[in-house]
Formats: C-alpha cells, structure tokens, sequence
C-alpha cells in the first residue's frame, strides 16, 4: 500500500505550513520534494517517518512501512567504530550474516578499508556515505531522505548522486527525498514534487524523463530542464 | 606535540625545585623545628611513616571510607541525576538542593554529622555531602546535553531501547561523568580528612595528623599532608587512566 | 624569559622577607602589663581571689584571660604573648622540648579526673570491657592518662573497650553526659559536679587519681603554671612575687569555698554559685613550687614517656624546664 497524505494540517508558533495537504507518494519510485528553502519540506518527511505528528489530517499506508532516514547531518555514534555504527541499527533485525551485510555496503559505497575507522576520523561526505550504506543495509522498504548532500562540494554530490542510483537500482524501494536543490532533484528525482512556500500547494508535479547520459550540466535538455524549473520555484 | 610537551615538562621539573628551594630557605631562616621544618626532615618523616607498624592499617582506613563514600554518592547521582536530565521540573527542584549542599561551608556539615551521627560514620557521610553535587550535576548536565538527534535516528532504525540507553546515553555521558567524579573526587579526599580529624576513628590519616598536631610533631603532620596529596593525586591519575582507556574514540580525531 | 624570572626572584625576596619576620621575640618592657592565661577549669578557680586581688603587682598592672581549652593556650605560648600561663603538665613538656621559650614555675593543680556515668554496672575496671567511653581529644592528658590505667588493669584500650572522641571539648562532653548522650566519659572537676547537678543519674564511677596512686605510688601533678624566661630572667623577684600571690589565692579559695564559689560565678567559669561551691575541695588545688618537687614530676613524665614518647615531646626534660628562685 503507498503512502498517502490527506487533509493534513500543520502549524507551528501559529504559522501555518500545511492547511489540507494532500499528497500521493508513488512506491518503489524517488520521489523528490522541491521547495524553497524554509517550507517545511523537511517537517513533511518527518511527519511520514513518524518523528513528528501532524495536526489534523492522517498519513495512510505509513503505520505498516520500515523507514530508513538518511538526515541533512550523518548523526553517526562518534564513540563507536563505523562497523559497529551499522550493526547497531542491525541488531534487532531478523538478519542471518549482519557482518556479511555490512561489509557488501560498505564496498559499494567505497568504504570497505574504512569498517573499523571512527567517524571523527572520516570525512564529511565519507560519512554520508556510511550513511547511506546504514540506510540501505537496514531492511527497510521506504528511505526518507532530508537534503543529505547540502553541506558536499559540487564533486562529491555528483559522485554521491551516482552511487546512490547504482545502489538503488539494485533493490528499488520507496524513497523520499527533499532538496532545494535543482540538480539533486533531476539527477535523483523521478517523481518530482515542486512545492510552494507556506501555506504548502504543490505548484508542479511531473515525471522526469531524462537519461542517465542526459543528467550532467553540460547537456541542453537538461539546462532547459532546469532553467523552466528554476521559474517555477518561488 | 611532543617536542612542546617535554619542553613543558621541563618547566613543571624547574617549578618543583623551586618549590623546593623556597621550603629550604624558609626553614633555615626561620630555623624552628617547631615552625617550618626542612624538607629533608620531613622526607624522612614521611619515611618514618611508612615503617611505621599501622601504616597500611591507617591508610586503607582512609581509603576504605572514600571509596566506599564515592560508591554511595555514585550510586545516588546516577538515580537523581538521570532523573533530573530526563525531567525539567525535578532538575528546578534538585538545583537548589544541590547548590545548598556545595556551598555548606564543610567544617558545618562535620560538626552536624557529628552530632547526627556515630562516630565512625561521619567521614563517609561528608565524604557523600561532597562528592554527591558535583557527580549528580554532571550527569544531569550530560543527559540534557546530549545530541537529540541521535536519539531521533535510533528510534527511527528501532534500536531497541536498552540498547539506546546502552550505547548511546552511556557513552554520551560518559565524559561528563568522568569530568564529575574527577572534581569530586578532589574534594572527597579532603572532606574525609577534615572529617577524619575532627571524629577521631581509630584509624585513618586524619586522626593521626591531629595525633602530631597534638603532640607538636610538626614534620609528622606535613608529612601525614604529603601521604595524603600523594593519594588524592594517584586516584586523580587512575580516573584519568580509565578515561582514557573508556574514552579512546575521542582520541581518533584527526 | 629574562623578565620572568627578574619577577619570581622578587617574590622569592618578598616571602623570605615575611618568614624571617614571622619570628617574633618580646622585649620585656618594664611598664608592659603582666599577662596572665588560665583555663576555664580548677586553673581558673585557683586564680579567682587572685583575678580579685592581684591586679597590680610590683607596680605593673596583671591582666587576665581565660581559655577554654589548653589547645587555645599554645598559640599564645609559640607567640610568647603570655607571660604566665597554665597547661596540662604533659602539654608544658612537649613546648619545653621543642624549644618553646617558658620555664615550669609550679604544680596548683593536682590530679582531678574522674570515669563518669550513668551505668550502674560499672564497679570496676574489668567492668568496662566492651563499652564505649568518651574523652575529650586524643593525646590530651584525661586520654592518656585513662589508656595508660585501663592498660594497668589488664584492658587493651584499642580492642577491648571503643574510645570515642566526638565532643572535642570538655564543654560538650560534660553536656553529652548531662544529655544522656554519652554514658560514659573521663571528665575533670568542675565539670564533674556541674554534670551532677544536672542530672542527678551520673555519678563519678572511678576515680583516676586513685587508681593513679594505687599504681604509681604518688599523686597526679596535673596541670602546671607555666613563666616565660625572658621576664624569669630579667625580673625574678617579679615571678617570686607572683608566685606567693597565687599561693595565696589558692589557700584562700580553699578556705572559701562558699565566697569562693560566688566569684567562680563572677568570672563566668560556672554559672551556679552553690555547684562551684562543692566543686572547690575536689579540685585538688594546692600550690607547690616546681624546682622542690621536680623528682615528681619527672616521675610522673616518665611513666607517659613509657608509654609513648611523643606524649611528653620525645624525651624526659632536663633540669631547665624547672623555674629556680
């Protein structure tokens, strides 16, 4: 069942961010939430993960689903080492070779040398990565993400974009992401959802079709893509 | 680092010498046994004690008592303080307790306990008074300082809970903690023997430094006062041993 | 660098300024007042006719304090801001051995200790085993005293009975046992007679003084007058004077006792007249001057010393410890 938003209504210090808001998330697809910065995108994915309640309105099909969360910061265990960070989100999980697992994403994040290093001694975006590899390795079926490469430089987020993809195309689940950012939202995006500031409409919502080889700066269709875009957003 | 830290060890070795220099001459221009005696009688002095027959009798004495107080104090600061970090009315409703209890001037709570209680009690019961606050404080402190974020994401990926307690408010609190017990345990000792010098127990370091001050022995009670910074200080280098042993992540920043 | 260590030697300088300073010496003036320290206690009584009395002496004024405690004496004494003071015997023997500048000139007041309590049980020493007593601090002369006698009678003081030392002062060890806090305490008249009269359950249970008789075969010279040898020096016709007019005061009071009592209350050592009044024949005041009797003394030292050297300062004093006329 996918996850559907109605009639939701959200306020916060008497500022109104959702008045009747409804919304459909598409399964087994990546969504993207496009929206200025400060419209309560970020409070939206926390209403799906359960983090936050909404004030009226109901969230369908979400009470049945496993979320992974990948977050704007990587929120690693700084006291434990990055195996024993995975691990920990593992431990109640009914999974037969959890090491095995964990060694398998850590590779395809690139990080296989690093399972016992300590995130203080990481990088920032290596610990995305973990991140993501914590994300993906936890048996989830929907992963929420909150503009998780905002704080990388422009090479590291498309290496990171691109690692996500081969990652998701091997076991496609629901995801949801949100980002103010054009190129993260055409590069990840294949749903996209383009938002308006408070109270929340969604202005656009369309299907992104371009390429993989499409999905570089350099390429016409994609800077038409994104200029068209970019005058929609507020 | 460690070009600078032994050039800093140099000057700790040249302020000790100093410290040492201004004792001699002290003492010679004073040149009463009574008053300032020389450092190298009050070395032998302290060797004196070591011979002494109830040397180890004394001294475990003493530290028996501190570590059963710091046990105590321990236990009772987890339970409040845990509490007092969880919820914000029982933390208003501790602070002033708390701050009575570190500001009591120690000679006061002595002589109470002295009237409250058994003799042999008293200095574990200061030894509590005093290391209790600061323990409890900490962990207060630490429990609401911690990432809340953190918590977030465990409760998210369903980590269990004894889990989250175990692996994250643990470790998260742990270097308040630490930093707790070591300010506390620099009071505890003295507290003790104040406390010890005032009740008088059969045996303990206090009760044998008032022994000299009684019968004059000048360079017994520095030397008593010499035993005791040297234990109050081996504790301090133990705390921070553990800490650093417990706390090795903190050390992998690059 | 230069300059740090330009500023650390002028601290060095000012520190052993301030030391060599702390060494203070008194020049006897000859119109300083006499300054006299007694204790609020049997000393104290002893010198209530002469407080009355003895203002004047040799045409200098005599001022008075009362102590509460010896252990409030002995700074005086380091100081030398006392020319006459009283202190235990033992106490005046560790100063002279560490150097301290008095000379013992006589014994006023003899041995005054009594075990003390509300436990009928008690009828002798052996009684005591497994019960807990009180005294006033450790090392002083009742703690010493009763160690060594209940050591005399075949009881280990650091096994078989538990010493408890609680209420510092002998104030607040005579109110415990008046209280009923304590059961039993080694406590000194006037105390004694004080703590009666409060509580009427307490009785004096053994007396130290005898025990110390039976054992050593002499009395207890407890408390001693202590003179600085400066003014012993320079003016010893001034001490001699002193000295008759305490000898004096001391066959006054106990002669007195009714009279004698009233000025107790006077000078606020006790605060009931009649009490003070019964107190005066026990405590054991009479006069003897040191020098004649110092093969007493130093008998009585001696048998401290054997227990435990430090109780005396480390050694048997010699012959100037005594005052000589």
């Amino acid at each position: 069942m996918s996850i559907s938003l109605r009639h939701i209504d959200k306020a916060f210090n008497q500022m109104v961010i959702y008045r009747d808001f409804s919304m459909n998330i598409p399964d087994k697809r990546i969504s993207c939430i496009l929206g200025p910065s400060g419209c309560g995108k970020t409070s939206l994915l926390n209403m799906i993960g359960g983090i936050l309640p909404q004030d009226h309105g109901s969230i369908e099909g979400a009470k049945e689903k496993q979320f992974s969360f990948i977050f704007h910061e990587p929120r690693l265990l700084p006291w434990k080492s990055i195996r024993k960070n995975l691990e920990l989100v593992l431990d109640n999980q009914p999974i037969a070779n959890k090491n095995q697992l964990i060694d398998r994403y850590l590779r395809v994040v690139g990080l296989e040398h690093f399972a016992d290093y300590y995130p203080g001694q990481l990088s920032g975006g290596m610990k995305q990565r973990v991140a993501i590899a914590r994300a993906f390795s936890y048996p989830s079926d929907t992963i929420l993400m909150d503009e998780p490469l905002q704080t990388l430089d422009p090479r590291l987020k498309w290496n990171l974009m691109k690692t996500f993809l081969k990652i998701w195309n091997k076991d496609k689940r629901t995801v949801v992401f949100v980002t103010h950012d054009v190129d993260e939202a055409l590069v990840l995006g294949e749903e996209i959802f383009v938002f308006s500031q408070p109270p929340v409409q969604i202005k656009h919502q369309f299907t992104n079709t371009l390429s993989e080889q499409d999905k570089n700066n350099e390429n016409q269709k994609f800077f038409d893509l994104k200029n068209s875009i970019i005058n929609i957003l507020d | 680092m460690k070009i600078s830290s032994s050039k800093n060890r140099g000057y700790t070795l040249l302020s000790i010498l100093f410290l040492l220099g201004t004792w001699k001459v002290a003492s010679m221009l004073i040149g009463s046994e009574l008053i300032l005696p020389a450092p190298e009688q009050t070395a032998l002095s302290v060797g004196e004690l070591f011979l002494e027959q109830d040397f180890i009798r004394i001294v475990s004495a003493t530290i028996v008592r501190g570590l059963l107080g710091f046990a105590i104090s321990f236990l009772l600061a987890i339970i409040l303080g845990t509490w007092a970090g969880i919820s914000a009315p029982f933390h208003a409703f501790l602070q002033p307790i708390l701050v009575t209890i570190r500001s009591t001037p120690v000679i006061s709570l002595i002589l109470l306990a002295l009237i409250w209680f058994d003799v042999g009690q008293v200095p574990v019961f200061i030894a509590i008074l005093t290391m209790f606050p600061f323990i409890c404080t900490n962990i207060a402190e630490g429990i609401r300082n911690l990432d809340p974020k953190l918590i977030v994401m465990a409760r998210i990926y369903r980590v269990p809970t004894r889990r989250i307690l175990k692996d994250i408010y643990l470790p998260g609190i742990s270097p308040f903690i630490f930093s707790g017990v070591s300010s506390a345990m620099g009071f505890g000792w003295r507290a003790i023997i104040i406390g010890e010098v005032l009740s008088q127990p059969q045996y303990g370091i206090g009760t044998f430094m008032q022994n000299a001050q009684t019968y004059l022995l000048v360079d017994k009670v520095i030397a008593w006062t010499v035993i005791a910074i040297v234990l109050s200080y081996l504790f301090d280098q133990l705390i921070q041993l553990i800490e650093k042993y417990s706390l090795t992540w903190k050390y992998h920043q690059p | 660098m230069r300059h740090s260590l330009k500023y650390i030697g002028l601290v060095i300088l000012v520190l052993l300024f301030l030391a060599a300073s702390c060494k203070t010496g008194r020049k006897e003036g000859n119109q300083d007042p006499v300054k006299v320290t007694t204790l609020r206690g049997p000393a104290g009584i002893s010198m209530v006719h002469m407080m009355d009395s003895s203002t004047q002496l040799d045409g200098r004024q005599v001022h008075y304090q009362i102590k509460n405690e010896p252990m409030q004496v002995r700074p005086l004494l380091f100081q030398e801001k006392t020319d006459f003071a009283v202190v235990p015997t033992n106490m005046a023997a560790i100063l002279y051995n560490k150097g301290v500048n008095y000379q013992l000139a006589a014994i006023p007041v003899w041995g005054t200790l009594y075990l003390f309590g509300s436990d009928p049980q008690i009828q002798g020493w052996s009684d005591l085993k497994g019960k807990k007593i009180h005294l006033m601090a450790r090392g002083m002369t009742p703690d010493v005293m009763f160690r060594l006698l209940l050591k005399e009678n075949g009881i280990d003081p650091q096994k078989e009975v538990s010493l408890d030392y609680s209420f510092p002062t002998h104030i607040e060890l005579a109110n415990a046992v008046a209280s009923g806090k304590a059961s039993l305490a080694v406590i000194s008249e006037p105390m004694i007679s004080m703590v009666m009269h409060k509580n009427p359950k307490v009785q004096p249970l053994i007396s130290l003084n005898e025990a110390w008789e039976a054992y050593a075969d002499s009395e207890i010279p407890q408390t001693a007058l202590l003179v600085h040898k400066p003014l012993a020096q320079s003016n010893p016709s001034l001490v001699k004077d002193f000295l008759k007019a305490y000898r004096r005061s001391i066959q006054w009071i106990n002669h007195h006792p009714r009279q004698g009592g009233q000025r107790v209350v006077h000078y606020n050592i006790l605060n009931n007249a009649d009490v003070a009044s019964q107190s005066i024949p026990r405590c054991n005041l009479h006069f003897e001057a040191a020098y004649p009797i110092r093969g007493q003394v130093n008998d009585y030292l001696k048998t401290f010393y054997r227990m435990n050297p430090d109780i005396v300062g480390g050694k048997i004093p010699d012959e100037n410890f005594f005052f000589q006329k």
